[in-house]
């Protein structure tokens, strides 16, 4: 439990993936002790997101992403690829200590995250099993890793972390609908199709501002803390600024690899 | 219980500094107590040779299953060779981080700002 920490709660909307990747990773590189933030939001165009040390020059076929209006876009943090399109995404950021490090962090958000979709009537587990993969494996949501939220064997909530300071950023999706099938058409991998769990398979009719408050919720609830909605502060836009233009916004970086 | 070498040298960020058989020559990686909070090493950014960096500048990044931290210089010095066998095998890490894995090797600037840096008593304090 974090019962000293203050949170902030920032609901953002839809974004562009350079300008979501740099608020996130802003927001860590603004992080005060005794203070976190979540933030929740989501993409204006569907995103291909790589992880920080994927290998991706090359394996993709761009022209036909731009045909179908997909964007690339590389994060600060690690792990696989992402397809953004239907999903909320969460942000949280935390002094690296207060929740006992990133692999201690990693299962307690989880739990957070899990407690709020299981209270919306979500039927998710923690799993404890799964296997370590290198940046190269593959897609993000075809294969758990331990402490990874699942539905049956497939996951619903893929996430990632970047320690930078002394502040912890994690960050992932929570897939509301939609497969990642166009990441095998984009890569011309159509033998080995990933198919996560989606929240529309398991609940039906999906409200996001639903899952949203059962999200916040449940990290409320194990997390601890006081928590209150709020915003950027300037000096945390004024990051994200420089981040996106020297960094996010970016083809040396996206396709650094 | 972490492995806490006493004649080894310590930052804050949990890197080490290894002296070498060379005068002015250590080795710089990641101590047993940052790879057991990592967990599994998946890979690791390195810098190419002949570069310097400044004190608690980042020399590169390592990735654990899904975590991504940077890497801090502990002194200024350039870097004279890094550790190519990390390429293949990242774990080594964690398996041997104060002997085959090693990151970097570095020739400090000045011997004198190595007395900035933590004993392996004061390290101790400071995971404790």
């Amino acid at each position: 439990m974090t019962s000293g920490l203050q949170w902030r709660v920032i609901r953002d909307g839809p974004c562009a993936g350079p300008h979501n990747m740099a608020l996130d990773h802003a927001l860590a590189v603004c992080s005060q002790q005794g203070q976190g933030v979540l933030r929740l939001y989501s993409w204006i165009e569907a995103t291909v997101s790589f992880g920080r040390n994927e290998p991706a020059r090359g394996l993709y076929d761009r022209t036909n992403a731009a045909d179908q209006g997909i964007e690339f876009v590389r994060r600060p943090t690690g792990g696989r690829a992402v397809l953004h399109s239907n999903e909320i995404t969460y942000a949280i950021v935390v002094p690296v200590r207060a929740l006992g490090g990133p692999r201690a962090s990693y299962i307690e958000i989880n739990r957070g995250l899990a407690e709020g979709l299981s209270s919306i009537g979500a039927a998710v587990t923690v799993t404890d099993h799964g296997e370590t993969l290198s940046p190269n494996a593959g897609a993000c949501f075809g294969a758990p890793a331990p402490g990874e939220i699942i539905v049956g064997e497939k996951k619903l909530v893929g996430s990632a972390q970047l320690r930078v300071g002394d502040a912890l950023l994690q960050h992932g999706s929570i897939i509301i609908d939609g497969d990642q099938s166009l990441l095998n058409q984009l890569t011309g991998k159509l033998h080995d199709i990933v198919r996560p769990a989606t929240l529309r398979s398991v609940l039906g009719v999906v409200h996001q501002d639903q899952v949203k408050f059962g999200v916040i919720d449940g990290l409320k609830h194990v997390l601890g803390g006081s928590w209150e909605e709020g915003e950027y502060l300037s000096g945390e836009r004024n990051e994200a600024g420089r981040l996106e233009r020297q960094r996010y916004s970016q083809a040396g970086w996206t396709w650094r690899r | 219980m972490s492995d806490i070498p006493s004649d080894l040298l310590y930052t804050e960020e949990h890197e080490y500094l290894r002296p070498s058989s060379e005068e002015g020559i250590f080795f710089v990686g990641i101590t047993d107590y940052a790879q057991g909070e990592l967990g599994d090493v998946v890979y690791i950014e390195l810098p190419d040779t002949g570069i310097s960096f400044s004190k608690m500048e980042v020399f590169g990044t390592i990735e654990a299953v899904k975590a991504v931290s940077d890497l801090y210089n502990p002194i200024s010095g350039e870097v004279i060779e890094i550790n190519i066998a990390l390429d293949d095998d990242p774990s080594l890490v964690n398996s041997d981080p104060y002997g085959e894995g090693w990151m970097i090797k570095l020739r400090v600037d000045d011997e004198g700002d190595l007395d900035a840096l933590l004993d392996a008593d004061r390290y101790e304090d400071h995971i404790s």
